[in-house]
């Protein structure tokens, strides 16, 4: 059952230049128990589906959807206290940017004991009064804080963005919830804790059953989690489908690109050979080319593609392009 | 933390060194009785240390110490300035958060074409208004004066309000409200003032804390609208407006010398401005450095008091940002 459902979400920002579709049209599936990774360049918009699903707005937002559903509840009809009430049981976020995200005049102690819901508590209610903070400790431990005493008595101010990325976890895994939002989880943080925290995201998968949408650039450590994986490009998917698909068999030129842009230092890279990238970069948010937005950098790219290509569905995989790639080679094989 | 207070000390000392400075030539610019020895170094010594032990000459109108009579005068000043202090924040906060929070729409313009009244209203025309309509025409609040008549309190602290419930007198409640009621306007017309000023800044201050990242965390964790104002919003946007109502006091001391006199309030105001009448040229000058001393030290403490509940101000010392 998909826990997550939402179709043709557009989120249109107000600036000085006019109203931009900074997000257009863009389709998520999220089944039960799954970690999708969602995948694109920075300035593609996916912390702003990300903020959308939280329901989480800034003045000049217009976010419209055909449908959001999470579970069997309409996101669209809900009240914003309803949807407040909603996400402090069901959804987590582990927000970009952690130290701006944490409270600078609290102490983290407080920070986390309030995100620590109270109907998780187990014992006898004399186990109540010490009980959040003994909580907040296992859980500073959980995400790997060496010494979550003196961490707790620390203003965000006084502590390393990596260690303030850990907190966010911490706060974002206590109450247990069946969606966790992941953006750019691992961004801040030395490479062997990035594993310890990837490895407890996957367990929390596994032991709970939650649902992950792990959010981040980099096409390579999301596809080790993920079961299934979306890419944006400048606010539109661009391709979905299960890993194999995506990272095997990708249809989209862009996809292509980013799975090529990852060097493989196992085959012979020769020396000084020159590394794959796109030409040209992800276009302003002011000057966004008609039609398929990858266009003006795609090697592909046609006359047709001043025109939004329509989403085409195979087997689960689907990729909005007009000459997807190797279609013609396995239809002929 | 210790050397910030003393570097703060520091430039207190230096400030009121300035001051005496000035005070010292305009005595001996004016006044010619002033022992004279031609030696202007050895002149100002002699003053300094007269004014280090208190001595702040004697008044040529009452006969008295200047510094007694200034201490048996001023609470009633500060009585006045604290009470306006207390109405300003009460007053002040709350409608700030109200604006702040709905920018731009009807509330917040609403209290701000209040605010700006306030503000260009001239405070002795203000008093008179309020005197003629609620004391004179209703006659809900005494004209003038800090207590009735009818009561005889004995001064202990200065402060009309708690010596009246401190005294052992049978009327004491019934002179406890009477001074209340006496103060009611006064408060009032001072208290314009730093309202307006304390609305204005919390306004600014919470409008862009509420824009900051960790109150869409605050959000994501379930929080509703109420809790993240009492828990996060207040506390990051109130500690930067401290220091700005410590810059106030200067101001409210000025208009509390018009207030006072235009309600003819027993205070430092109508004491003042009597001495200049007389040309008591000791108590203008003792009267100067009293309350400059009183403004600094004011702003001192609010200083002192922001970097105790701002661990970002804490931080800010240690060179970091």
């Amino acid at each position: 059952m998909a826990i997550l459902d939402i179709r043709n979400l557009t989120i249109e920002i107000n600036t000085s230049q006019g109203r931009v579709k900074a997000v257009e049209r863009v389709n998520l599936t999220l089944t039960e128990g799954e970690i999708q990774g969602l995948v694109g360049e920075s300035g593609s918009g996916k912390s702003l589906v990300a903020k959308a699903i939280l329901g989480i707005k800034k003045d000049g937002w217009v976010v419209r959807a055909d449908r959001m559903r999470l579970g069997d509840i309409d996101l669209l009809t809900l009240t914003p206290s309803e949807r407040r009430r909603l996400m402090a049981n069901d959804i987590a976020m582990i927000f970009q940017e952690p130290s701006s995200h944490l409270d600078p005049t609290q102490e983290i102690a407080e920070q986390i004991e309030e995100a620590i819901p109270s109907n998780t508590f187990e014992g006898g209610f004399w186990q109540r009064f010490q009980w959040r903070k003994k909580r907040a400790i296992t859980l500073l431990h959980k995400v790997g804080i060496k010494d979550p005493i003196s961490v707790l008595r620390s203003y965000p101010h006084e502590l390393s963005e990596g260690v303030c990325q850990k907190i966010m976890i911490a706060m974002a895994i206590a109450k247990k919830p069946r969606l966790l939002i992941a953006d750019e989880p691992t961004t801040a943080m030395e490479s062997t804790t990035q594993i310890q925290i990837l490895k407890l995201l996957h367990k929390l998968n596994k032991v709970n059953n939650t649902s992950i949408l792990f959010i981040s650039h980099d096409i390579e450590s999301v596809s080790n989690l993920s079961d299934t994986l979306t890419v944006m490009y400048c606010g539109q998917t661009v391709e979905s489908g299960t890993r194999d698909q995506v990272i095997n068999h990708p249809r989209h030129p862009y996809t292509n690109a980013l799975l090529q842009a990852v060097p493989d230092f196992e085959s012979n890279l020769k020396h000084k050979s020159h590394l794959y990238a796109l030409p040209g970069s992800i276009p302003p948010l002011q000057h966004l080319p008609i039609g398929c937005r990858l266009g003006p950098r795609c090697p592909n790219a046609q006359k047709t593609c001043v025109q939004k290509p329509h989403s085409t569905r195979l087997k689960g995989h689907m990729f909005n392009c007009h000459f997807p790639l190797s279609i013609e080679d396995e239809a002929s094989s | 933390m210790l050397i910030y207070i003393l570097r703060r000390l520091n430039v207190f000392v230096i400030t009121l060194f300035l001051l005496s400075v000035v005070a010292f030539l305009l005595q001996r610019q004016v006044i010619t009785d002033f022992v004279n020895t031609g030696n202007i170094f050895s002149d100002y010594q002699r003053y300094i240390l007269a004014m280090l032990s208190g001595n702040f000459g004697t008044s040529l109108a009452s006969g008295n110490p200047v510094l007694s009579d200034i201490l048996a005068i001023f609470p009633a000043t500060l009585e006045l300035c604290v009470m306006a202090f207390i109405v300003s924040i009460l007053v002040g906060i709350p409608c700030g958060v109200f604006a702040g929070l709905s920018r731009g729409g009807t509330v917040d313009y609403g209290i701000m074409t209040v605010t700006l009244m306030g503000v260009s209203v001239p405070a002795f025309w203000f008093a008179m208004l309020l005197m003629m309509f609620f004391s004179l025409h209703l006659g809900w609040f005494p004209v003038s004066g800090r207590i009735g008549l009818l009561y005889d309190i004995p001064v202990i602290t200065g402060f009309n309000l708690i010596d009246t419930l401190l005294s052992t007198k049978p009327y004491k409640y019934e002179a406890f409200f009477d001074s209340l009621l006496h103060l009611a306007l006064p408060t009032l017309v001072l208290a314009t003032i730093p309202t307006t000023e304390v609305i204005r800044q919390v306004r600014a201050s919470i409008s862009e804390e509420m824009d900051k990242n960790y109150i869409k965390a605050a959000q994501a964790k379930g929080l509703n609208t109420f809790q993240i104002i009492k828990r996060h919003g207040l506390r990051n946007a109130l500690p930067p407006v401290i220091p700005s109502l410590g810059l106030q006091f200067g101001r409210v001391l000025t208009t509390a010398m018009i207030t006072e006199t235009v309600f003819s309030w027993p205070g430092i105001g109508p004491w003042m401005v009597n001495s200049i009448y007389l040309e008591d040229h000791s108590a203008i000058q003792g009267g100067m450095l009293f309350i400059a001393a009183f403004v600094l030290l004011a702003n001192m403490a609010t200083d002192l008091l922001h970097l105790m509940i701002d661990p970002l101000k804490r931080n800010e010392l240690y060179g970091k940002s």
